[in-house]
């Protein structure tokens, strides 16, 4: 177990070596310079280049952002001198972790329910529904199911506001839009092993014992069915961050993603690189927890690994 | 048997769908009196007539015409994603699986790291180096895309490789190039199939976001991810120009799901 926390965590660190190379010599070879306005004059364009330290080579540029990343430090916004690209983390980090966080509540809740309620309903009506719902959930882009969410409920319905995130209301719109495709897949992931577990020894002992269905259902078969859904959420973390991205600027809601959309807008390198090497790192932090996790939940794995 | 029939219900509808959309995304354009950017003041913003079925935009451009022709595009990126991705993942996996060892242990390593990058990254600043267009699309997607598919032929291939007929094409003195190709690739056709059909949805899905995000496709050309973008400032006067490429957005990504899942009903059996 300890030689695959130490290999697992050794791996984590290359992936985020590797990440944050790729990405900064990608946003080294973007065209354009970030300072080239039209009317900014040649002498100007490079004092500012020099100030920003980028007429040094690349690779010392790449060796002083390694430094300052070790001390979290990402650099200063091309756009807006005065704010650090920590600080714009700081800011709006907390807004879209509750979201994502939210919405994965939301999606392992609802998933878990529908997916043992098609896989133990003996009725085609349920079934057959339920495998419709998640066909569709899966099937429907994040920013279409937003976009309509707005239109009916909060436009057509006046149900909910539907911009900022001033009141409890107004996560509803933003969390449902986020949470329907994760709770599809995991709805679909349910259904699949409760099924096959259903049918397994310890199902038919524990009824044969006389103990109720729903009580099997909860304490016996979801323990080994939850697996699977707790290697799907390392992944969905990723997926709910990258849907905050267009779910934010749908709803106006002032987090991590609309900033990253709008730094794309503006061509603002500096805040693109350090929002892809947080984003990246967060990503490559819950799989690294999911991994562990599940390898210490599940005494298959841990056996295995030993 | 009702199983059996249920699967192959799945796989019917899907194909007929999906038959459909190509049908029409390849003729409507191709066969329209309207082009997809042909522009007109005189009609900006009208409904659904005869003449312009789904209405026209606030350009004065047909929107049934730019629907089927942003289809064209997401479905290429789809299934060129799709064939890019499955030869590398078959390429890079039945290798890794063949050659086991140590050389196995380094190749999945490297796909592990590589995975474990969220890919929307990538993709996003390989846009903003290359440009718009479908090629750096394809690349971006390409770049991590193969991997889920290369563990699954690195399954097939390891779980095959020692089985009697293999060992007699060995011994008959087969090349391992024949080998895979002849004898190991057609035996773990299933399980490969489903994946590759699934990297369609995965890339369509991942095309119309990014020019959602206004980084995909560039005006005038136009991808179904393209014109809902365009179609949102204007929503709440004319909800119905968003309506037409969202219905056909998640019809096709509808229709490659229901093919994944029926063909993995029926090799579930």
């Amino acid at each position: 177990m300890q030689g695959y926390i130490g290999k697992r965590i050794g791996m984590s660190i290359l992936s985020l070596f590797m990440l944050v190379t790729v990405a900064f010599f990608l946003t080294r070879m973007m065209p354009g310079s970030p300072f080239q306005n039209g009317n900014v004059s040649e002498d100007i364009l490079r004092s500012m280049e020099r100030e920003y330290g980028l007429d040094k080579p690349v690779t010392e540029q790449y060796q002083t952002y390694l430094k300052n990343l070790l001390h979290g430090n990402l650099g200063v916004s091309f756009k807006k001198p005065e704010v650090t690209v920590t600080e714009v983390i700081a800011r709006t980090w907390p807004i879209t972790a509750s979201l994502g966080g939210l919405a994965i509540l939301t999606a392992a809740f609802f998933g878990t329910v529908f997916g043992i309620w098609q896989a133990s309903s003996k009725r085609l009506i349920v079934k057959g529904g339920i495998f419709l719902g998640t066909m569709l959930g899966t099937g429907i882009p994040n920013f279409v199911v937003g976009l309509l969410l707005m239109l009916f409920f909060g436009v057509r319905l006046k149900l909910f506001p539907i911009a900022g995130l001033t009141s409890p209301q107004s996560y509803i719109l933003p969390v449902i839009s986020l949470a329907v495709y994760p709770s599809a897949v995991i709805a679909r992931l349910v259904q699949n092993t409760f099924r096959v577990e259903m049918e397994r020894d310890y199902v038919t002992m524990a009824r044969a014992k006389g103990i109720g269905f729903r009580q099997t259902a909860l304490t016996h078969i979801l323990k080994n069915a939850w697996i699977p859904v707790l290697n799907y959420i390392g992944p969905a973390a990723a997926f709910l961050l990258t849907g905050s991205f267009v779910v934010e600027s749908i709803f106006t809601i002032p987090g991590l993603g609309r900033e990253f959309v709008n730094s794309i807008g503006n061509r603002d390198y500096t805040m693109i690189l350090g929002l892809t090497v947080f984003m990246g790192i967060t990503v490559i932090v819950i799989n690294l927890f999911t991994d562990l996790l599940s390898a210490w939940l599940d005494p298959r794995i841990r056996r295995s690994l030993r | 048997m009702k199983a059996l029939y249920r699967g192959n219900f799945l796989l019917m509808m899907g194909t007929i769908l999906l038959a459909v959309l190509i049908l029409l995304a390849v003729l409507v354009p191709a066969f329209s009196s309207y082009s997809y950017q042909a522009q007109d003041v005189n009609i900006q913003n009208s409904s659904s007539s005869f003449l312009h079925i789904f209405g026209t935009d606030k350009f004065g451009r047909d929107i049934f015409v730019r629907v089927w022709y942003g289809t064209r595009i997401s479905l290429l990126v789809g299934i060129g994603s799709a064939l890019i991705c499955g030869a590398l993942g078959i390429l890079y996996g039945s290798i890794a699986g063949y050659a086991g060892g140590k050389a196995d242990i380094i190749l999945m390593r490297l796909a592990d790291v590589i995975d474990s990058i969220p890919s929307l990254l990538y993709v996003i600043l390989i846009m903003l180096v290359l440009g718009s267009n479908v090629g750096s699309i394809l690349l971006g997607i390409c770049i991590s895309g193969w991997i889920e598919l290369s563990r699954v032929v690195r399954g097939e291939v390891m779980r095959l490789k020692n089985q009697e007929f293999c060992i007699a094409a060995r011994m008959a003195g087969a090349t391992p190039g024949r080998i895979l190709r002849r004898h190991l690739l057609p035996n773990g056709l299933g399980p490969v199939i489903i994946n590759v059909t699934f990297l369609v949805p995965k890339a369509i899905f991942t095309e119309a976001f990014l020019s959602f995000v206004g980084v995909g496709i560039s005006a005038p050309a136009a991808s179904l991810g393209t014109l809902i973008q365009e179609s949102r400032s204007q929503m709440l006067v004319y909800p119905t120009q968003m309506l037409y490429p969202v219905l056909v957005l998640c019809t096709l990504i509808l229709s490659m799901n229901l093919i994944g899942a029926g063909l993995e009903r029926k090799a579930g059996l």
